[in-house]
């Protein structure tokens, strides 16, 4: 059975930002919120790293069991979306997910504005910003990150390359050597 | 509202509206004049309502959100927290119209003579039951006091994911709800004084050491709460979290609510509670005036707590990425 998920390989981002605006732009998401956003730590000291954070499709989601409108579901293949027609705003997503995901956008366009408040997150890019028709499970941020430091897709497909990359033989994996 | 505002109104206002029943309680058994009492009955649905009011402002959807919060009981604390507080806004009422019904000096004859006749003949067979019935809508208070605490204790905040929390807000319902009867009693008293001045008296007997009590079990949990913030967590990220929020109270944005709580939430109130106990045999006008002041100092007390609670909170996941790269 297909589980997809995203891993970071934390070590090759080199906070170029492209998984940002590729998401922001494929998924319509407005100015002054984002569902995945880069981290620095340590910045300009030793052992600077860049850590992009977005929902993580958790195995067993503490947002699913938080909501208090049943909003969020896990779907059968692990992605974990929101019901913006059923969400409330209160917030208490946003409170029980360990990696702060979910984002409440305020100060949305005039065609947006019912939203305004609503919480929402990474979808696996099958919901861009305006909940609509689902898409194919495609999460843009992995297809175009530039130092291939994030993937995304099956479980089973991706951890193999995961694995490779902080062992440093991908090359020798995808049968470049 | 902002989103700490509306949190911190809710949650010290429902509070309130608990302590104010259970110190209903207590008055209906102290057998002096229930006339004088039956006043204070009147306090306890507002601040219920003000508590609704202050939690669905912050809600994007307030009408949904009224319908649908209690969908999800079987997993949501947040849920189940939303249920209990109907429950015990409807126990509230009833317990309103058993004082304010009362057929003999139930008060709201006053508003409508008619109206009160048909809800007094209602309420008439239940009136005697009044007191078991209150200790029993004051259990459901407190129990609801621990689901709403529980809904905070999440290991998305584990700052709050402590037994402090329930504790919190016991200490907050004892001291506001009692004070707040205590300061509507206060008025009324300073209305008619030689009238009242028996029922006061017990009433603020019984009064201040609940309330001196509070201050005391409210040092206490502060202490241990500030103690646990400092020590292991059941995870590096909820200790860095944890370290945080202390950072953020003690020499932080919060600091300065934070020493503003303990002067007017500790200091002054034990001053003034010191003061309430001194004047009660001698001069009971000066311990109603002072119950007004202690009543508005235990208020703007635990607000500023409530708010240092909520606003220094840091939670799991602003500090996540630090830990992700620290492991993985």
């Amino acid at each position: 059975m297909t589980t997809y998920k995203i891993l970071n390989v934390i070590e090759r981002c080199i906070d170029c930002g492209g998984c940002f605006a590729i998401c922001k732009d494929q998924n319509k998401v407005p100015e002054g919120t984002a569902r995945v956003r880069v981290v620095t730590v340590n910045e300009g000291r030793l052992g600077e790293k860049n850590v992009a954070i977005s929902c993580m499709h958790c195995d067993n989601p503490p947002c699913v069991a938080a909501c208090p409108v049943k909003g969020i579901t896990k779907r059968e293949d692990g992605i974990v979306i929101n019901d913006k027609d059923k969400c409330i705003g209160c917030g208490y997503c946003g409170w029980a997910c360990p990696f702060g995901a979910p984002k409440y956008p305020h100060d949305l366009p005039a065609k947006l504005k019912e939203y305004e408040g609503i919480m929402d997150k990474c979808t696996f890019c099958v919901q861009p910003f305006e909940q609509g028709v689902e898409r194919d499970q495609k999460p843009r941020c992995a297809l175009f990150c530039a130092t291939k430091g994030r993937l995304g897709g099956d479980i089973a497909q991706i951890t193999p390359l995961y694995n490779a990359m902080k062992a440093g033989n991908v090359e020798r994996l995808q049968g470049r050597v | 509202m902002s989103s700490h505002t509306a949190y911190v109104v809710f949650t010290v206002f429902s509070q309130m509206a608990v302590g104010a029943l259970i110190a209903m309680v207590i008055a209906d058994f102290l057998e002096k004049d229930k006339k004088f009492f039956e006043t204070a009955s009147w306090v306890i649905v507002p601040a219920v309502i003000i508590s609704l009011a202050a939690i669905l402002s912050h809600e994007a959807r307030p009408l949904p959100a009224m319908m649908t919060m209690s969908t999800n009981i079987g997993s949501s604390w947040l849920s189940r927290e939303s249920l209990m507080l109907t429950i015990f806004a409807i126990l509230a009422v009833i317990y309103t119209c058993l004082w304010i019904f009362e057929p003999e000096y139930g008060s709201f004859k006053r508003i409508s003579s008619s109206l009160h006749g048909l809800i007094a003949k209602i309420a008439k067979p239940f009136v005697p039951f009044r007191k078991p019935l209150g200790i029993i809508f004051a259990l459901v208070g407190i129990a609801f006091l621990f689901i709403s605490a529980r809904a905070y204790m999440l290991l998305g905040l584990p700052a709050m994911n402590h037994i402090t929390t329930p504790l919190f807000f016991i200490v907050t319902a004892l001291l506001t709800g009692t004070m707040l009867v205590a300061a509507f009693l206060s008025i009324k008293y300073l209305m008619a004084p030689k009238e009242y001045a028996e029922p006061l008296g017990a009433y603020l007997g019984v009064a201040w050491k609940v309330v001196l009590g509070s201050v005391i079990a409210g040092i206490i949990v502060l202490a241990g709460y500030l103690r646990i913030l400092k020590g292991a967590a059941a995870s590096y990220g909820a200790e860095l979290a944890q370290g945080m929020t202390r950072a953020n109270i003690l020499s932080g944005e919060m600091t300065t609510i934070f020493w503003l709580y303990i002067a007017i939430g500790f200091i002054l109130t034990v001053i003034l509670v010191a003061a309430v106990a001194a004047f009660l045999k001698k001069d009971v006008s000066k311990a109603a005036v002072l119950s007004i002041i202690l009543f508005a100092s235990v208020l703007v007390g635990e607000l500023m707590g409530r708010l240092v609670l909520f606003g220094a909170n840091v939670p799991l996941g602003e500090v996540m990425p630090y830990v992700i790269s620290a492991i993985i």
